[in-house]
């Protein structure tokens, strides 16, 4: 009886292994959800990290609006069934069903009330003194299904509990739970790596793959929308058909062109109209998907169809009441072996005299044709389209498509051009500007609005964000150019600006920052070092082709001898693993002196590389080398400057750190100065009361002793109050010691109590040792007195958005903001974290 | 019917085979246990001798007495026999119980807690219970003395107890055996690992808790090296093990005419408590309990 919500989990192991990653999902009250995948995918560790049997290794996990984190599984209200039961064996039925109720101390009526209750519900009646080895698999897991009904928990999981059972009696233990979630109205969460399973219990389906949700949906959306290849290929038995093929677009018909045969199919345009368009070229190769269902070999379907193939029939599988007939596109295809021809089609009708060796006529229904990405494998057809693409050229900085003339805004400087695509999300599309445009039709799929817009005869789309519309309407909209991004064949002309700036932050609490300096120190000092040493990379990677590196050949033979005492290492320690006999070491030596030879080889092949390099650049014309001389001069300037940058803010930085007081008086964060200082005067403060008070009440106490009772009392409860206050205000001092602050460059951003419950949670102690990525949204600064130091290098103006060009140590930033600044100008700028995104770096975990 | 006989005969030559490989084996097994047997046998006859009491060079006594028993039961001998026993009985109880309890719960952790160091000190453990105890007496002996403890069946007793922890190997092995899913649902059930231990986990190991008794009663029972150097020179502070040697070798070796038939009979007495407490837990010994805990 509570929702359930997932945010950010990750489950790591020390190793570095990521068993889950990122998993995000809001379970509502009385759901069943199903999670399902392969076996090593991490839907038990998922589960089990919800029963709290694993801990979470990031991420926050809520069981109606508690955070659970760090709760034990007794506490967290949940009840959970095993795979393999886990009764308790020394015990009966009725005790097995009884132990979790007796540990909590529920009177012996009651729970005999409950126990009758639930052996009811589950037929177990008759079996309640006997032990669990007397008893079947099946009536085993049914005591395990009462022994946790029984304590009427929150959230009910279930770990594959059917997949000791056979298939009969699978089937009915099936029906039996889906029984008991209509009968409890409890939240369910099943696991299980059985598809037929998931699709028939669940009211939504997790699909995970190797740590990761691949889609999260009814099990009719899963078996109609699948997000990728995998998805189409788990759901639904038998597989779906997966075809390789080119996709090309003659104005309103789509030519279907499948690899390895001769088949071709023509496609509306109009049926296709979700498929990301720059697929339509003829050249990018997609896989086709087709259930084996909507293929047809009927023969009044195949007269009245248009989308004909051919189909060399190989073999037949009979079901009784249908039957699949195999067969391959490819006239030299088997039809055996899963390949890229291969198709299966399920026909109810027989045989129709159909042979093996027979070439027959298939029908494609297209309407339920998918499409995937031939190497990312994700469907290019997407129920919500994430881009637009559209013909364009660009003439006097003035963008055409469509028939529509958009000026570009002032930052955007492209050269006039032909034939090229635009690329637009539909994120980038908003309803208040001055394009008209039609809306030809609104979807709404799960939670979103999807709008089809209409310009010049074609569709196009954007999400409508709660803007009332009806189809027919005539709207305005305008387009964001930071999103939007040119192409011209296949070469990047206008890039999207990023939405976030980055950067290298570290973590601490206030007491760190006020008793331990010099920690903050250390740590300031790694990041610098850090910085400088990418800088000095990306000055190298900039260097290459035009400068001797006189580095490299040092470095080159650095990694070699690491790389062969490694090797040493490696068989020193297999030979004295113990009894290998004389060939075996025989064999390892041998290795290990191949391998140094490889080694050798490998540095010898490296330096004449580098060798050849140099000669290159040696041989280069007069010419070439004063151009590219000051190119590098140019570069290595460029770069010297913003390491010298680097080095004079960590300077100052070192100077404001080496003085105490210096320090606290300039702190970057007044807060931290005034909060601890305020609050060490009224802790002070506090304490000398109380010694006063004390003192002042022992005379009295002693005085009211003679006297009489009454006084004394009056006095007593003085003292005590007197000592809550000052306990109240250690108390709060104590707690704004534990204030945690972002580092960024220096200076101090306090983070709320809810970013640090997550940081913390996620990380515990290594919160403190680790550095963060921090990404902030151009959005979230403000600019105030104190704060980081960031200074203007330009202004730049989208139309809608307009930016300040800041310079951050080296990093440039962009400050959305509509008020100009000189160049040259130090901003002190505030970041609100609220827009901001933190990410682990080692493991790449997002914290929130 | 030609292959029916062929068949026939066969059978016939693979009978054959057996019954004289079955007789090879039961006249090893015969001939191995006859070994085995002897020396109990030798024992329990001289102990009942009569006409002498030192070492004879014949089996069957010529006069049959009880008075060799009886002599053990003399508080007041020279050597108290049944003083030594009682000690060394409250010795190994003390012992085995303390022991039992440790190791069960040293094994159950090590089985089923994760925390730094674990795979270490199981390793260090193992390698230390490689050495033979009696290595440490020296400086086991120098601790005692610093505590005036020589010579007091306590700190006999404080010894055992203290390396009792490292016999957790078998233990940690069968509880390995017991599959973490109860654990698991007992812990979701709300108890905790207390609860889990004595009242979910100890229920279904008796064969090792029996396993456990026996063993950590056995050794302090037998053992001779630790309490004939911790245990001093004063004959009523004696355990039955240090006694019975001295019957042996004792007084330059002139104890042994004196006391070898007494010697048998203690030896005898001392086997009785083992031979009994094996018969009681044997059952226990070889059943499973586990039975029905999971899909089996």
């Amino acid at each position: 009886m509570a929702d359930l919500s997932l945010r950010h989990i990750y489950k790591v192991y020390p190793n570095g292994t990521k068993a889950v990653s990122d998993f995000n999902m809001e379970i509502k009250d009385k759901e069943f959800i199903v999670f399902v995948g392969p076996s090593g995918c991490g839907k038990s560790t998922t589960l089990r990290m919800i029963a709290g049997l694993e801990d979470i290794s990031a991420g926050e996990l809520f069981i109606g609006d508690k955070l659970v984190n760090n709760m034990e599984p007794k506490d967290r209200d949940i009840a959970m069934v095993f795979q393999n039961y886990a009764l308790y064996p020394h015990m009966t039925v009725y005790d097995n069903m009884a132990f979790g109720l007796k540990l909590r101390h529920i009177p012996a009526a009651e729970i005999h009330e409950k126990i009758m209750w639930a052996a009811d519900i589950l037929g177990i009646k008759e079996y309640l003194d006997r032990k669990p080895r007397a008893m079947s698999g099946g009536q085993r897991q049914r005591v395990a299904l009462g022994r946790a009904i029984l304590r009427n928990p929150k959230v009910f999981l279930l770990d594959e509990p059917l997949s000791n059972l056979d298939a009969k009696l699978r089937t009915q233990m099936r029906a039996e739970i889906s029984k008991l979630h209509k009968q409890l109205g409890t939240t369910f969460i099943y696991v299980t790596h059985d598809q037929t399973e998931a699709m028939t219990m669940g009211t939504r389906i997790v699909v995970m793959k190797l740590g990761r949700v691949q889609q999260i949906d009814t099990p009719k959306n899963l078996y109609n929308y699948p997000i990728n290849k995998f998805v189409a290929g788990f759901i639904g038995t038998p597989q779906m058909n997966f075809f390789e093929a080119t996709l090309k677009r003659n104005k309103d018909i789509v030519e279907i062109k499948f690899d390895y045969c001769d088949d071709v199919l023509y496609v509306p345009f109009n049926q296709l109209l979700k498929v990301q368009p720059a697929y339509f070229n003829g050249k990018k190769k997609v896989i086709v998907g087709l259930r084996c269902e909507n293929i047809s070999i009927e023969p009044e379907v195949v007269k009245k169809s248009k989308n004909i193939v051919k189909v060399k029939v190989s073999h037949f599988e009979e079901l009784g009441s249908e039957t699949l007939i195999y067969g391959d596109l490819n006239m030299y295809g088997d039809g055996y072996v899963e390949s890229s021809t291969r198709v299966i089609i399920k026909n109810q009708k027989g045989y129709l005299g159909i042979q093996p060796g027979d070439i027959i006529d298939a029908a494609f229904d297209v309407d339920h044709i998918h499409f995937f990405d031939y190497k990312t494998e994700d469907s290019i057809m997407p129920r919500v389209p994430e881009l637009n693409l559209f013909d364009a050229e660009v003439k006097d900085n003035i963008l055409h498509f469509l028939n529509v003339d958009l000026p570009l805004p002032e930052a955007i400087k492209v050269a006039d051009n032909k034939d090229l695509s635009l690329l637009v999300p539909s994120d980038a599309i908003s309803f208040d500007g001055d394009i008209p445009a039609k809306i030809a039709h609104i979807e709404e799929v799960n939670d979103v609005k999807l709008c089809y817009l209409e310009i010049d005869n074609r569709i196009f789309f954007t999400k409508l964000n709660g803007e009332n519309y009806k189809v027919g309407d005539t709207v305005k909209i305008n387009i964001d150019f930071t999103k939007i991004s040119l192409e011209k064949d296949e070469e990047v002309i206008l890039e999207p600006l990023k939405t976030y700036d980055e950067y290298i932050s570290g973590f601490a609490s206030a007491a760190t920052l006020h008793e331990s300096k010099k920690f903050v120190k250390n740590s300031i000092d790694g990041i610098v070092k850090e910085h400088i040493n990418d800088l000095e990379a990306e000055e190298r990677k900039a260097l290459k082709g035009i400068a001797i590196d006189t580095t490299v050949p040092k470095a080159l033979k650095e990694t070699m001898k690491n790389n062969i005492a490694k090797l040493r290492a490696e068989a020193t320690f297999n030979l004295e693993k113990g009894d290998l006999g004389k060939e075996g070491k025989k064999k390892i030596k041998d290795g290990l002196t191949e391998a140094i030879a490889k080694e050798k080889e490998k540095y010898n092949a490296d330096l004449a590389a580098y060798n050849d390099s140099i000669a290159k650049l040696n041989a280069r014309s007069a010419e070439e080398k004063a151009r590219d001389e000051a190119t590098e001069k140019e570069v290595r300037d460029a770069f010297e400057a913003r390491i010298k940058n680097v080095k004079e803010l960590h300077d100052k930085f070192n100077s404001i750190m080496s003085d105490n007081d210096a320090w606290l008086k300039q702190d970057s964060d007044a807060d931290i100065k005034t909060t601890l200082a305020e609050l060490q005067s009224v802790k002070a403060q506090g304490l000398e009361e109380k010694k006063a008070r004390l003192a002042k009440d022992k005379e009295l106490i002693k005085e009211a002793k003679a006297k009489n009772e009454d006084i004394n009392k009056v006095v007593l409860t003085e003292v005590s109050d007197v000592e809550k206050d000052y306990q109240a205000k250690d108390n709060a001092y104590n707690f704004a010691l534990r204030q945690g602050y972002l580092m960024i460059n220096g200076y101090y951003i306090k983070v709320n109590e809810d970013i640090e419950s997550k940081i913390i949670q996620a990380l515990s102690t290594r919160t403190f040792v680790t550095l963060f990525r921090l990404e902030v949204a151009h959005d979230a600064y403000t600019i105030q007195d104190h704060g980081i130091e960031a200074v203007v290098k330009d202004y730049i103006d989208y139309g809608k958005y307009k930016f300040v060009v800041c310079d951050v140590l080296g990093n440039t930033i962009y400050i959305q903001s509509d008020k100009k600044y000189e160049n040259g100008t130090v901003l002190h700028l505030g970041i609100n974290l609220d827009k901001t995104r933190l990410f682990e770096r080692k493991f790449d975990i997002r914290l929130y | 019917m030609k292959r029916l006989n062929l068949t026939n005969r066969q059978e016939g030559h693979q009978r054959r085979n057996r019954i004289i490989s079955n007789t090879v084996t039961y006249v090893i097994l015969v001939l191995i246990s006859i070994i085995w047997v002897f020396p109990f046998v030798y024992l329990l006859l001289q102990s009942f001798r009569g006409e002498s009491t030192g070492v004879v060079g014949y089996l069957l006594p010529e006069e049959w007495t009880f008075d060799n028993y009886i002599a053990l039961f003399n508080f007041n001998d020279q050597y108290p026999f049944i003083r030594w026993y009682l000690t060394t009985l409250m010795i190994a109880v003390i012992t085995c119980f303390f022991q039992t309890i440790l190791v069960l719960m040293v094994s159950y952790a090590l089985s089923r807690m994760r925390f730094k160091g674990r795979q270490g000190i199981m390793k260090m453990i193992l390698v230390i219970g490689m050495f033979p105890g009696f290595l440490s007496l020296i400086a086991v002996y120098y601790v005692l003395r610093q505590i005036n403890m020589i010579g007091n069946p306590f700190g006999l007793i404080l010894v055992y107890i203290a390396g009792s922890a490292m016999s957790y190997y078998i233990v940690k092995g069968f509880f390995d055996t017991v599959p973490h899913a109860l654990d698991e649902a007992a812990m979701i059930d709300g108890a905790n690992r207390n609860t889990i231990f004595w009242k979910i986990i100890l229920p279904l190991s008796k064969p090792i808790i029996i396993y456990t008794i026996l063993t950590s009663f056995v050794a302090p029972w037998g053992d001779f090296m630790m309490s004939s150097y911790l245990l001093g020179n004063n004959a009523d502070n004696w355990t039955v093990a240090i006694g019975l040697q001295n019957w042996l070798t004792g007084n330059n070796g002139q104890n042994l005419s004196h006391y070898f038939t007494r010697f048998c009979a203690g030896a005898v007495f001392t086997s009785i408590p083992i031979v009994i407490f094996f018969f009681c837990l044997q059952r226990y010994y070889v059943e499973g309990v586990t039975g029905g805990a999971v899909k089996g």
